[in-house]
């Protein structure tokens, strides 16, 4: 099986190679742990080695994502846009104003437009690769916890059967430990990895874990990492 | 008088329950995601099919043609195994998945069954009450066939439930434990903890294990 690198210098030895073709990875971390400099990375290695990418906002402006990626890497997103190997989409729900609006309809409405947009850009483009950033919103909108979860497990499935590799975020909650807030979405993925920020004798490092990754022998290690000009760097083992 | 009773399939665990699951007990599976619930089950179905048992597994939510795929890459042939998998969603079946599991048993004289998970179950009850009635006579349908049978259930991290409702680990016989346990050493470990094992002088402590290519869930010595 060919594995979908990420190019990320350091990951792809822990999990065999790269991702599994066509799976889906959450990325869990609280803020400021990294979480879109690592998307970013993924995305932007990918179109390096030839492979179109979408980048799905639910969050940032498209302006806020181009200015982060060039202050943070120096990258040049809009190169990337007009030469079709990037899109960027921002799709923020709404609460809807009428409070008679039935929850589970304004559900089904936002994750099924989701879909349609993404599936519409990846024929596009032809990307194979999808950050969903982040999931953490969609949270927000769920009440039953039931309909919450057929409604992730339909966003999941779909990636899948548009025949992407996908990293979906979503930010823990401070003093939490937890993997997402609802405690739904963690079971219906393919992989997990942990980002974290902790204090080590003096100072804070930053530690990235591969908590779970189905059909992979990956590594169980606590692995340190930086975030450089060039993007996400695994440095070693954590002693 | 010896009872009968089912072998586990995972090497050290049967010596630990008095040789292994009464024939008729329904057990859960909990644990944390990614801690090997599934192949924990297929391992058990395994086990009993490997001596020429009818056994079946259920997935409320992966489909079946990926199930196979995972196992293939583990080096498990599932088809070749003779274990029968299918696909039933409770978002589809509403009411009737009970008896449909049921006939199901029954006809095929089924004596190993996974449900994978139960998570969904109960979906089309709108209020805790009912959803607890229907997974307790789903449950109590169960103890009355011939059948053993693992719930797969989920817990969430740093909850203590066993079950999202707390309901399954009160009716079923037996509770197995299958924890990410803290990584202290700058590495994960996992653990198998046995909570509830009726009519059996189980053990209590916390096993450590580790998942292996085509060996399965190994518990360490
Ligand atoms: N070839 C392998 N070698 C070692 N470990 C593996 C291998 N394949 C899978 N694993 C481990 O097994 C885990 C998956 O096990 P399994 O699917 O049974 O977990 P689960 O508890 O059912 O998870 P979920 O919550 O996703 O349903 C992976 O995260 C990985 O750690
Ligand atoms: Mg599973």
């Amino acid at each position: 099986m060919e594995k979908v690198k990420t190019f990320i210098e350091g990951l792809d030895d822990l999990m065999e190679g790269g991702f599994v073709p066509n799976s889906t990875i959450l990325l869990a971390g609280k803020t400021g742990t990294g979480k879109s400099s690592f998307c970013m990375s993924y995305l932007y290695n990918g179109i390096k080695n030839g492979g179109p990418g979408i980048y799905v906002s639910t969050e940032e402006s498209r302006e806020a994502i181009k200015a982060d990626a060039n202050s943070v890497f120096g990258w040049d997103l809009d190169e990337q846009e007009r030469n079709k190997t990037l899109k960027i989409l921002t799709i923020k729900p709404e609460f809807p104003s009428q409070t008679s609006m039935d929850e589970s309809k304004i559900l089904k409405i936002y994750v099924y437009d989701l879909v349609d947009q993404i599936e519409e850009l990846v024929k596009e483009v032809g990307a194979k690769r999808v950050v969903v950033d982040s999931m953490s919103v969609l949270e927000l909108f769920i009440k039953d916890r039931f309909l919450g979860r057929i409604a992730m497990n339909y966003f999941v499935e779909s990636l899948r059967e548009m025949g992407v590799t996908a990293i979906l975020t979503v930010t823990i909650p401070e003093n939490e430990n937890v993997l997402s807030n609802l405690g739904i979405i963690e079971y219906l993925v393919d992989g997990i990895i942990k980002l974290e920020y902790v204090p080590v004798t003096e100072e804070f490092k930053r530690t990235l874990t591969v908590r779970k990754m189905r059909r992979v022998n990956h590594s169980t290690y606590i692995h340190p990492f930086e975030i450089t000009g060039e993007g996400i760097k695994i440095s070693g083992l954590y002693e | 008088m010896t009872v009968e009773r089912a072998s586990t399939g995972i090497k050290g665990l049967d010596k630990l329950i008095n040789g292994g699951f009464l024939q008729n007990a329904v057990l859960l599976v909990s644990g944390n995601t990614g801690s090997g619930k599934t192949i924990f089950s297929m391992q058990f179905l395994k086990g009993g099919a490997e001596k020429k048992e009818k056994v079946l597994y259920i997935s409320t939510e992966e489909n079946v043609k990926s199930i196979e795929n995972g196992f293939s890459t583990f080096g498990w042939d599932l088809k070749k195994s003779g274990i029968e998998l299918l696909s039933m969603s409770p978002d589809q079946l509403e009411e009737d998945w009970v008896s449909l599991l049921n006939t199901k048993i029954d006809k095929g004289k089924v004596k190993r069954v996974v449900i994978d998970s139960i998570s969904l179950i109960g979906l089309y009850y709108r209020d805790e009450y009912s959803i607890r009635r229907y997974l307790y006579r789903l449950i109590s349908s169960l103890k009355q066939r011939n059948v053993t049978t693992l719930l797969v259930s989920e817990m969430p991290e740093g909850e203590k439930k066993f079950s999202r409702n707390g309901v399954a680990e009160f009716v079923s016989d037996g509770v197995l434990l299958l924890e990410h346990l803290g990584s202290g050493s700058g590495r994960f470990q996992r653990g198998l903890t046995i909570r509830k094992m009726r009519w059996t002088d189980h053990d209590q402590d916390i096993h450590p294990y580790k998942i292996v290519e085509r060996k399965g869930i190994v518990l360490s010595k």
